[in-house]
């Protein structure tokens, strides 16, 4: 009897990106049928799933006047919208207009429209997020000179008026946002953001730290009763400049888990405490955090991480210039499952001539144990 | 002999399941369509007996053909000629050559983009046939008449600013009855120059959409339709506006209804709940027009279950004599034999 | 090669985990050399980019590429959908017979569903052989002889599982069925056998397959074969040959119900093995060297048993065997001491079948689930076998000293629910594993159902119908907004109003209903009147009664409706023109239907929302209003009911 073992293949196909420049980011839409694309050559460039397993270069277009940092998709009930960010001290929020243009969309390109521009830091936006669909269309932003900026749509079919809502200075440079995705209007959690910073460490560092926090991470709570956003919690555990994080979608669980893009990538549980007793100005101890990992496999800076839908997969790029899937074993144990890595053996795939080969394996460099044997 | 019921597994959802009809002979062709895949297609397949065993019959496949989007509805025009709706707002009327079944179905037309919103297309949701002549709605809210001869659109009917329609049946030549999202039911005269249906009535009670529709084959004037949340409800022409009876029937959406080709008192019925009935309609269509007798207890109505209900939905049935085609979400097609009618 | 392992702190305690290493694949282009990134789609499919969070000009970057990226999945290959679907069925029919046997014992209804899975593998073999004869592409021929292979093993371990801790077996002694797992799974011989048996020829052993089939007869525990085939050995009247045959007639067989205790049985077979060691031992069969090799099987000589796995694949072949011979009254618990002595018999590395084999026979369940993990079906049998294995309480596993069953099974369903669910067609069948599996697996369920790509309503509806039978209103509330407001967007306002209904949400509602409103002002019809028979939006629908009184010339009707819609002052801004300018008819009917009252709150508002009617719209207004007011002032306008 043979093997029985050749798990994990991955496949891959090749999408010419055709940016002139260094790409920032790529983000997919809810449904995961729509790529954007930003990069520091000014342009967005939004590709469609043709349905067939290829991408279709719908949309491209110079989007602002220096490198385009993020881009992210809103919610599709609030219809096709994006917001970029950008070194050119902006964000912008553009939405995708109706087949006015026929021609246009005979060609299969679509027109993007943009709707509002923020105008309001005076650094460069690092970052820009989407808030959760049932806080209404809500949208954060932070900046190089550490100011968080919450804006909202009050009608959500007029994407042309947006009002800043909040702005919370930091005094540090923020690199990096993500919202508390598992927040239902059901309970009673109040809103809540991360905010990673990428402060150097400087080795007189002491006077910029508050207080008694030297951490790279914060949390911010929106209270309902003050009406205002607060800075809730300092994880102590993260002193490193933080390149990126995020929240994992909450699958039922007590806790809530935060990926941290670090000196190594981290997966820190923060577990609700029961409502603090004694300080009703909210400044008690709100959660019990604790590091569930830290792989300092990258070896070097981390630079992004990312939960594929269910939270159960983590995926983690640093300088060692491999991307690297985590995964949730039972029990809450995390282990590697899978390395990509360029092998610089400069053997570029050979075009490919067959015109719906959309995929094809991705070769496995090391496949050390399980070799069959009879 | 007792009912018998035969699975297949064929790796695709199928939505629409129908006989082909034979003349002299038992029926063992039929067609499927299969929707919500990567790739779909309409199938022929023949039922052929294994190791020589006359009971047991295993469907095997005879030709493909590659559609792009979800068969939405199939509908004979004659008896080799079908009309096949999708999802991409297209219909085709294929034909089937009448000795060579294991040949490529023939296309004769292809009305494309025949719904659409604005330029985008949409779904043609449901069809029906008349003596050659195709009537097809859609999400568009649009009710189009097609000429199966001459391959053209004879007229074109716009239910501006209400809502998709799912749901299609043709009356007689000249009429035709739709029921969309909202469970409203219009009945539409063809040939009249008017955007307004003749008449208009709807489903009682919650808004639900009106999955089916089917006229009793001998009592033209009486009409079932089935609804998304799985109740049925009857309406006499003669005094329409309510329904002279509503039953709560299946536990959820009725996917198809199609009274016996041979004994009109016979319903059969099939649901997302993954059940086939089997529904004496004897004291339903008896009555007089002018006695309304809500029934909502579907026992009085004396239905029997056709097969162990199935984990999936089950979206299609065809009966031709006794024997009963099924086709459901499990990717599996199903054959009841010996049905009695 | 570069390869990861675990920090310590993610060890396992199974010490086989510390070996295994991390797969590691090349990405084929030169732009990933320097930077990369990564982000998620829907699944298991994600986007691999040349992404850097700083500008470095110094870096040639026109050629930037994107590598989308998915795990295969061989599951989903047509063949094997079958499988997928038809285990589906198995897998609901057992979730209920468990639920319905909470408090009674269903061992039989467990085994009948486990012989349904074992059905639904051999199915799929011979789809999977019959396809192989078929297809001439060499790749594909490959895949599919893979998949056999990997099918075949799960047949295997299916079956002896079933044996081990899921069928009934009469006394526990499990001896006749371990044979039969043997015979069906490894027949090996068998058909020399029959083939020599049929030409019935003396002088057979000149076939030179003849003395391994006779020995493989021995092995397989078919005594009578291998006598009859000793019958046809020119020699078979010699006294060696008398003496073994004598010998393997006496073998005592034990049968549950043959009257005889266990107790005896175990006497008995001691007495004849004595006599057969001493007839080997007495050396009065060297003469004939095969016929002592099987003498010394016979007494489960484990020498002899070396001597022979030469010519045996693997070693569960001779497994039966060594258990007839050594310990044939033992029990299903008592297999690992005969499994630890054939796994010997292989020296070196062992394939994940021996593995797998061996940690059953040992009763060591969790590895076995490691094992079956690590097989290329996606999940299907670790999955299903687990499943099938905690329904029949077979199944506890501890992990540092915590049991850990349930959860190793949920997360089993998990995965392979949510593997499912990725799929444009099986995402039904996925759902149904997320929905056995609550709450997490409903929690995923919904991330996951509300993703999926809705390209038509009846997609829709379908999903709205599982997110109704599962429980899942927000999902009932994401896929009725998202259409919503692509009606919405499309220009289509009654249907964004019924989408909007459906989930009886006031907001997407209003949305709609103020788009209607807005559109209409633009010279669009109004939506129909039905379409507003629920919901919340008020205005619009009043605004429709009007209209109906007034097509229906109930002009008095029609103007107090009118009167109350802008004295409640409901009306969004854009919308005053068009209330305002509906009041004219009203003021020029030949009898009065607007009272002086009714006149000067018009006016009122005229005045307070002199932004929304100008120039010479507002003056006819105006000049219809004092005209009223005059004919009006003196008369008292009956109030109609």
């Amino acid at each position: 009897m043979g093997e029985v073992s050749a798990n994990n293949f991955f496949e891959s196909q090749t999408i010419i990106a055709d940016h002139k420049d260094l790409i920032h980011d790529v983000a997919f839409d809810f449904y995961g049928e729509r790529m954007a694309t930003c990069s520091s050559d000014q342009y967005v460039k939004v590709w469609d799933a043709d349905g067939q397993g290829g991408w279709r270069l719908t949309a491209s277009w110079k989007a602002h006047h220096g490198s385009v940092w993020k881009v992210t998709w809103a919610h599709p009930e609030f219809g096709q919208v994006l917001a970029t960010c950008s070194f050119d001290r902006t964000a912008a929020i553009w939405e995708e207009v109706g087949d006015i243009t026929a021609s246009g969309s005979e060609k299969g390109l679509r027109t993007w429209v943009k709707r509002s521009n923020l105008v309001d830091s005076r650094t460069s936006v690092t970052d820009v997020k989407f808030g959760p669909k049932h806080l209404g269309l809500l949208l954060v932003t932070c900046s190089a000179d550490g100011i968080i900026r919450i804006y909202e749509a009050p009608d959500v079919m007029n994407l042309a008026q947006w009002t800043l809502q909040h702005e919370m200075p930091t005094k540090v440079s923020i690199s990096c946002l993500s919202w508390n995705p598992s927040l239902s209007r059901v309970n009673s959690n109040p809103p809540m953001l991360a905010v990673g910073s990428d402060e150097p460490n400087l080795a007189n560092a002491n006077s910029q730290t508050d207080k008694n926090c030297n951490g790279k991470v914060f949390i911010y709570e929106h209270s309902e009763s003050c009406r205002r956003w607060a800075k809730t919690e300092c994880l102590a555990s993260v002193v490193e400049p933080v390149n990126d994080l995020a929240f994992a979608p909450n699958l039922g669980r007590s806790f809530h888990l935060l990926a941290v893009a670090t000196k190594d990538v981290r997966i820190i549980k923060m577990e609700p405490l029961p409502e603090p007793t004694s300080n009703s100005n909210g400044c008690g101890v709100r959660f019990r955090s604790e590091v569930l990992a830290a792989f300092d496999d990258h070896s070097s800076c981390v630079w992004r991480v990312s939960w594929n839908v269910t939270g159960t997969l983590l995926a983690s790029s640093g300088d060692d210039c491999c991307v690297r899937l985590w995964k949730m074993q039972y029990l809450n144990q995390w282990r590697c499952c899978a390395v990509f890595k360029n092998e610089s053996s400069g053997n570029e795939s050979p075009a490919r001539t067959r015109p719906r080969t959309t995929y094809t394996r991705l070769a496995a460099i090391t496949n050390p144990t399980h070799m069959p044997h009879h | 002999m007792s009912i018998n019921i035969e699975g297949t597994f064929v790796s695709q959802k199928i939505n629409k399941i129908r006989w082909i009809p034979e003349e002299y002979v038992e029926t063992k062709h039929f067609f499927t369509g299969s929707w919500d895949d990567d790739e779909n297609s309409v199938k022929v397949w023949t039922f052929e007996s294994v190791h020589d065993d006359e009971n047991v019959e295993n469907p095997r496949e005879l030709s493909e053909y590659k559609v792009a989007g979800d068969v939405t509805e199939i509908k004979l025009t004659d008896k080799n000629k079908i009309a096949v709706s999708l999802s991409n707002g297209e219909v085709r009327l294929l034909e089937i050559s009448a000795y060579e079944r294991n040949s490529p179905l023939r296309e004769i037309y292809t009305w494309s983009k025949l719904h659409h919103i604005n330029s985008e297309r949409c779904s043609c949701t449901a069809l029906d046939t008349f003596e050659g002549d195709i009537v097809t709605v859609g999400e568009d809210e649009k009710v189009n008449i097609l000429n199966g001869r001459r391959g053209d659109v004879t007229r074109s009917i716009s239910d501006t600013d209400s809502c998709s329609i799912h749901s299609v049946c043709f009356l007689k030549l000249n009429e035709v009855i739709t029921g969309n999202l909202r469970g409203h039911m219009k009945i539409w005269d063809i040939k009249r120059d008017s955007n307004k249906p003749v008449a208009s009535f709807h489903f009682p009670g919650e808004e639900v959409a009106a999955t089916c529709i089917v006229q009793h084959p001998t009592q033209p004037h009486i009409i079932l339709a089935g609804s998304e949340c799985g109740s049925l409800a009857v309406w006499d022409l003669r005094m329409n506006k309510f329904p002279t009876s509503q039953l709560s029937a299946h536990s959820s959406g009725v996917t198809e209804m199609q009274f016996h080709p041979e004994n009109p008192n016979k319903l059969i019925t099939c649901s997302l709940y993954g059940d086939v009935w089997d529904w004496n309609m004897e004291s339903l269509t008896k009555k007089s027009g002018d006695s309304y007798v809500p029934l909502d207890d579907k026992a009085t109505m004396n239905v029997t279950s056709l097969i162990p209900t199935l984990h999936k939905a089950v979206n299609s049935i065809h009966c031709s004599k006794g024997r009963v085609l099924c086709a459901a979400d499990n990717e599996a097609i199903y054959l009841i034999k010996n049905l009695k009618y | 090669m570069n390869s990861t392992r675990f920090s310590d702190a993610n060890l396992n305690s199974h010490t086989i985990y510390n070996k295994k290493r991390v797969k590691q694949f090349n990405l084929p282009h030169k732009c990933f050399e320097r930077n990369v990134a990564c982000a998620w789609r829907r699944g298991n499919k994600f986007s691999i980019f040349p992404g850097s969070q700083t500008t470095n000009k110094t870096i040639e970057n026109s050629d930037n590429k994107i590598l989308d990226i998915r795990q295969e999945i061989s599951l989903f290959t047509p063949i094997l959908r079958k499988l997928v679907n038809e285990a589906n069925g198995a897998f609901l029919s057992l979730q209920r017979a468990s639920d319905m046997s909470k408090n009674s014992d269903n061992q039989v209804e467990y085994l009948k569903l486990s012989r349904q899975y074992r059905s639904i593998v051999r199915v799929c073999l011979e789809n999977l052989q019959e396809a192989t004869e078929k297809v001439s592409d060499g790749l594909e021929r490959n895949s599919l002889q893979s998949f056999t292979t990997i099918f075949y093993s799960i047949e295997c371990i299916w079956h002896l599982c079933e044996i081990l801790y899921i069928d009934v077996i009469p006394g526990e002694i499990v001896l006749p069925y371990i044979l039969e797992w043997v015979r069906f799974h490894f027949p090996c011989h068998e058909q020399t056998a029959a083939s020599l048996l049929e030409a019935c020829e003396k002088g057979s052993e000149d076939n030179p397959e003849y003395w391994n089939a006779v020995i493989g007869m021995v092995v397989q525990g078919r005594i009578d074969v291998a006598r009859a085939l000793l019958k046809l050995h020119s020699s078979s009247d010699s006294s060696e040959f008398k003496l073994l045959d004598n010998s393997m007639r006496a073998m005592p067989v034990y049968n549950v119900y043959g009257g005889i205790s266990s107790g005896e049985f175990t006497i008995s077979w001691k007495h004849w093995y004595a006599e057969c060691r001493s007839k080997y031992t007495s050396g009065s069969l060297a003469l004939q060297p095969q016929l002592e090799l099987i003498l010394r099987i016979m007494i489960g000589d484990y020498t002899a048993f070396e001597t022979i796995r030469i010519k045996y694949t693997s070693w569960f072949d001779m497994l039966g065997g060594w258990i007839l011979f050594t310990m044939p009254w033992a029990k299903r618990r008592e297999m690992a001491s005969a499994a630890a002595a054939c796994a010997g018999l292989t020296p070196g590395e062992k394939t994940h079948l021996d593995i797998i084999i061996q940690a059953l026979l040992e009763g060591d369940l969790h590895q076995v689930i490691h094992e079956m993990q690590q097989v290329s079906d996606n999940g299907w049998s670790a999955t299903h076998l687990t499943d099938m294995l905690y329904h029949c309480g077979k199944l506890q596993i501890l992990d540092k000293q915590i049991d850990v069953t349930a959860q190793i099974r949920d997360s089993l369903i998990l995965e392979y629910g949510s593997l499912l669910m990725e799929h444009k067609s099986l995402w039904s069948a996925g759902l149904s594993y997320l929905a056995a599996t609550p709450p997490e697996g409903l929690k995923r369920a919904e991330l996951l159902l509300e993703r999926i790509p809705i390209e038509s309503e009846a997609k829709a509806m379908r999903i709205l119908a599982e997110a109704n039978k599962y429980g899942l209103p927000n999902v009932v509330q994401t896929v009725c907004g998202c259409m919503s407001t692509r009606r919405l967007k499309s220009g289509n306002s009654g249907a964004a109003l019924t989408w909007g209904g459906r989930t009886r949400s006031t907001e997407l509602c209003a949305r709609a209903a103020e788009q209607a409103l807005r559109r209409y002002c633009a010279g669009a019809p109004l939506p129909h009147a039905e379409l507003l028979l629920t919901g919340s939006t008020v205005l619009l629908s009043k605004y429709c009664d009007f209209h109906n009184l007034y097509k229906n010339r109930e002009f008095r009707k029609a103007a107090k409706l009118l009167v109350s819609l802008i004295t409640s002052k409901l009306s969004p801004d854009f919308f005053w023109e068009t209330l305002l300018l509906d009041t004219l008819p009203l003021l020029e009917t030949e009898t009065p239907v607007l009272s002086a009252d009714d006149t000067y709150e018009i006016m009122l508002c005229l005045e307070l929302h002199s932004c929304a009617l100008t120039g010479k719209k507002a003056d006819m207004l105006r000049f219809a209003l004092a005209r009223n007011l005059e004919r009006t002032a003196l008369l008292n306008l009956p109030d109609e009911d």
